[in-house]
């Protein structure tokens, strides 16, 4: 395998889920250290723990992505040593199925939070160091960043929100040679998608145009694969770009 | 040069206009990558170089003189392929050409019918010739659209016609035969230093200018558009059909 992230140093967030542990994993494989940083630290040290294991260099740390000081932690953590800091992908995320109506300001704020809020705060305190480094970002938005999917309101407006900043920050971070892209899974078969519920009050009929071609749900090494790509050095000339890993769906 | 070596040995590709620029970048991709390449080109000398080219990197490619707006120039460029390889995995449909600088109410209707010939014509005859070959064992298509096929540029009518058609073409090919094993994307290259831009540019001095529509402050190379061909190529992509990947450095970030 080619070791395109030999002597780098990244963080992950969400890395103790499906996404990120797959990344982590990847990342660490093909040479890079690793911060795994999850809200649930126990999670983020279980993937941690399988890329040392495995003869890989990682760490584990607790991150709120919501919250500053932790941010601000996590990236110190990562670069704990004098490392410089060579990649950031933001993974943690929320989101439920619940028809809008229902769906509470706490919910809808705590998903902005998570998803939107804690990509920017993230970015905020990595971005400096990545400036230094000449690193990139790599954000997982969605799909339904693009495209509308039914009772997941504040999670689509999150996504879509992710976009936009991923390519603000790339227009304003080029000169600066700081590259931001992001990844817009359809499904990918996780726990997260696991924990979505099709209650009664949920009309099926209303995914039916969001669907891909390609038979899904797909593993989270996919996501991942493209991650790893888009922070290469083979993507070099690829900022601002929000990859479709959709099957068609958008198309 | 990829910095990942991709695996298609025993594979074959096809890439159109692969006698300079972005199409020899990817051609010669292809080749390190172990696939047997047929270089098409409407130009003989640039095809033969480019197959020069791949075998002294070890590959394996036959040029094809072609005109891709012909139908039985694309036909013949198939009929060849499968001749000497016997089976077609890869295409990257690439051949273009530059438009002339027209308001819409100026551009000659020859020229409206030149310019989507090659870049609309010439792919959509690639594709119907080309997928029929991948659909026993699946392949992956690559269509070269372009920064024009996202958003406008005034006296390009027809090119951005043309390309902003590769990619409703892109989309409509991969939604048909996605669930076939058959993937269609395409690359969006923003200006890139090809030796025909290069010299534009120096004759013009367009150089500070460009580089200031570019958010990554420098201007592509035909190298970086073909890593993104091969990566699109790749199992690793096997879940992005139908998709127009900018490789532009933010030129066009909406």
């Amino acid at each position: 395998m080619t070791a395109r992230f030999a002597g780098r140093t990244t963080l992950v967030t969400g890395a103790g889920g499906g996404i990120g542990g797959a990344c982590a994993r990847l990342l660490a494989r093909e040479g890079a250290a690793v911060a795994c940083a999850d809200i649930d630290r126990a999670a983020a040290g279980r993937t941690a723990d399988a890329i040392t294991a495995a003869g890989g260099a990682a760490t584990a740390v607790a991150c709120d992505v919501t919250d500053p000081d932790s941010c601000r932690d996590a990236v110190a953590h990562a670069v704990a040593g004098g490392a410089a800091l060579d990649l950031l992908v933001n993974v943690a995320g929320v989101g439920s199925l619940r028809p809008t109506g229902e769906v509470t300001l706490d919910e809808w704020n705590r998903t902005l939070a998570v998803n939107l809020t804690g990509t920017f705060l993230m970015c905020q305190q990595a971005l400096p160091l990545l400036v230094e480094s000449g690193g990139s970002i790599v954000n997982v938005a969605s799909v339904a960043g693009v495209r509308a999917v039914p009772y997941n309101a504040a999670y689509c407006a999150s996504k879509g929100g992710v976009i936009m900043l991923t390519k603000s920050l790339a227009v304003e971070f080029g000169r600066r040679g700081v590259r931001a892209n992001c990844v817009c899974p359809s499904s990918v078969a996780t726990d997260f998608l696991a924990s979505f519920e099709f209650t009664d009050a949920i009309d099926r009929s209303l995914f039916d145009r969001a669907s891909s071609v390609i038979e899904g749900p797909m593993d989270p090494s996919v996501v991942a694969a493209a991650i790893a790509y888009l922070a290469s050095d083979d993507a070099a000339m690829i900022t601002g770009a929000a990859l479709m890993l959709d099957g068609g769906a958008t198309s | 040069m990829s910095q990942v070596t991709y695996d298609f040995a025993g594979k074959v590709a096809i890439v159109t206009g692969a006698g300079g620029g972005i199409g020899r970048a990817s051609a010669l991709g292809f080749a390190r990558a172990g696939a047997s390449v047929a270089v098409a080109d409407v130009n003989a000398d640039g095809a033969e170089e480019t197959v020069a080219l791949a075998e002294a990197a070890g590959g394996r490619a036959i040029a094809v003189v072609t005109d891709v707006s012909s139908s039985d120039a694309v036909r013949a460029m198939v009929d060849r392929t499968i001749g000497e390889f016997g089976r077609i995995d890869y295409a990257h449909n690439n051949a273009g050409v530059a438009g002339e600088q027209n308001d819409v109410g100026d551009v000659p209707e020859a020229e409206w019918d030149r310019v989507l010939g090659v870049m609309l014509r010439g792919v959509f005859l690639c594709m119907k010739y080309e997928i029929p070959h991948m659909l026993a064992e699946g392949g992956s298509v690559v269509n070269t659209a372009s920064g024009a096929g996202l958003v406008a540029y005034p006296g390009q009518s027809p090119y951005v016609s043309s390309k902003h058609g590769v990619i409703g073409l892109t989309k409509t090919a991969a939604l048909e035969y996605g669930a076939r094993g058959v993937r269609v994307n395409a690359v969006c290259p923003g200006t890139v230093l090809t030796p025909m831009v290069e010299t534009v540019i120096e004759e013009m001095d367009l150089e500070p200018a460009l580089i200031a529509l570019h958010p990554i402050g420098r201007i592509g190379t035909a190298d970086e558009v073909a890593n993104a061909v091969l990566w699109l190529c790749s199992d690793d992509a096997s879940f992005v059909l139908g998709h127009a990947l900018s490789v532009d450095g933010g030129y066009v970030v909406p």
